[in-house]
């Protein structure tokens, strides 16, 4: 056989060959259509102190993400909070109503509250989205790119983040979230555990102390010292009045 | 507890917003000298819609503390710190504002005094829930229309508003010493001067 035979069959398997594996590669990718199948997605975390699962699977670029809950309400993911409670977390939440799903891509631009991603300046991110509810709970699916160079979301890279999972048992995202936890989770190899819970997730033991930072949260002498004014102001303006009241009014008809 | 809240913040706002502007018309209308039959009505409508609306913030603030979220994110919420404030601040105006009008009647209006008191008593409850209404939106859509002034009076509702020790003691040594001078100029006042206008001794 000719060389140039050979290297041309040989050429024609290399590429039979890599077209093989990147269609199986794709073809593994989770469909985002609101139902999360037996190994639909490659890695699973289970919550079980708020009963709670997150289904992700990576590609190149993009991360595919499943939320499940055991309720009827919203359900939401928050990663990596940078501050005291949810702050500076990137935070994907959505619900089901009427079979529709209403998802958001918001930031925590403060320790107890978080906002649209464009009504802050950045982007909605949330490239795909599907969701379903019935009376087992709700799924929500969605799909985004790993880094969407937005600065109100998190670029995903391979180290463990803090992700806050909560989920309530109304639709309305602004009601506090009865069911919430806190897990570390490293999405690229798949691992996580819960930080109040040990064992839990799909194994490593990669629990660590969190220093929150206090900045943006009153602190006890903010509070007091918040009492305080609170109190002068009601005695100043309580203290004017009766002044006031006490002054008689020129020509005494008070 | 949470649809209770929302319901009770929805009527304290209307009503109170409703005794300013009834208490805003009556003093146009007295400045004009027109429509007195309107501005009575308007000046009794102030005093009922100012009573209900005071007792749904009550109801507003205890069911705001009680059944929207839990202590502990109350607490490292400075905007809901700002908010219990300027409600207990609204709470103070609008309860003076409802006793002034109890204690001397219509016939508040006769007097320069008891009317720049009473009007400023409304002011300051419909600035103070206006303030707290403007906070509210930020916890529940973090939006407020306010924002658009606030922000242009370098105003952040997101930090906290405190007093230094040093402005607290000095407001209090301030509002005792206006309680004195008025205690002294009172007595002197009455020494020399009766309600009719007569001079005479104690």
């Amino acid at each position: 056989m000719k060389k140039s035979t050979l290297m041309g069959i040989t050429a024609v398997l290399t590429l039979l060959s890599f077209a093989s594996v990147s269609s199986a590669f794709y073809e593994g990718m989770p469909s985002i259509d609101g139902q999360i199948q037996n190994d639909e997605y490659q890695n699973h975390y289970k919550d079980s102190k708020i009963n709670m699962d997150v289904y992700w699977t990576l590609d190149e670029e993009n991360i595919y993400m499943a939320l499940r809950s055991h309720s009827k309400g919203w359900i939401g993911i928050g990663i990596d909070p940078t501050g005291s409670l949810m702050q500076g977390a990137d935070i994907i939440l959505g619900y089901v109503k009427d079979g529709k799903l209403s998802i958001e891509d918001n930031f925590a631009n403060s320790a107890v509250n978080h906002a649209l991603d464009t009504a802050l300046g950045g982007k909605n991110d949330i490239l795909e989205s599907a969701g379903s509810e019935n009376d087992k709970g709700t799924v929500i699916e969605f799909k985004r790119k790993l880094n969407t160079a937005d600065s109100f979301d998190r670029a995903l890279t391979d180290r463990e983040y803090k992700v806050l999972l909560a989920y309530s048992d109304t639709d309305d995202l602004t009601s506090y979230h009865p069911a919430k936890s806190t897990a570390f989770i490293n999405f690229f190899s798949g691992k996580g555990q819960n930080e109040d819970i040990d064992n839990v997730g799909n194994g490593g033991s990669i629990v660590k102390t969190q220093n929150p930072t206090t900045d943006s949260i009153p602190t006890e002498k903010n509070r007091f010292q918040s009492f305080l004014t609170m109190l002068t102001g009601i005695i100043s303006i309580a203290g004017v009045t009766i002044a006031l009241l006490i002054i008689p009014e020129r020509g005494g008809n008070e | 507890m949470t649809h209770l809240h929302t319901i009770s913040a929805e009527l304290h706002t209307g009503m109170l917003v409703l005794a300013f502007i009834s208490i805003s018309i009556k003093i146009i209308g007295d400045k004009l000298g027109r429509f007195p039959k309107v501005t009575q009505v308007l000046e009794q409508t102030a005093y009922v819609s100012a009573l209900s609306g005071l007792i749904f913030l009550i109801v507003s603030a205890i069911t705001g503390l009680t059944s929207t979220w839990p202590k502990e994110a109350l607490l490292a919420s400075p905007l809901v710190l700002n908010k219990i404030l300027f409600t207990e601040f609204a709470i103070v105006f609008w309860t003076i504002f409802l006793l002034i009008r109890w204690k001397y009647g219509a016939d508040l209006w006769k007097s320069l005094k008891l009317k720049t008191l009473y009007v400023s008593m409304a002011t300051g409850g419909f600035l103070s829930i206006t303030l707290t209404g403007s906070m509210g939106g930020h916890l529940a859509k973090n939006e407020s229309l306010l924002d658009l002034f606030l922000h242009r009076a370098g105003i952040n509702t997101h930090a906290v508003f405190i007093l230094s020790e040093t402005w607290i003691i000095s407001i209090l040594a301030f509002v005792f010493s206006i309680l004195i001078v008025s205690i002294l100029l009172r007595k002197k006042y009455r020494y020399y001067k009766t309600r009719d206008g007569a001079l005479q001794g104690p």
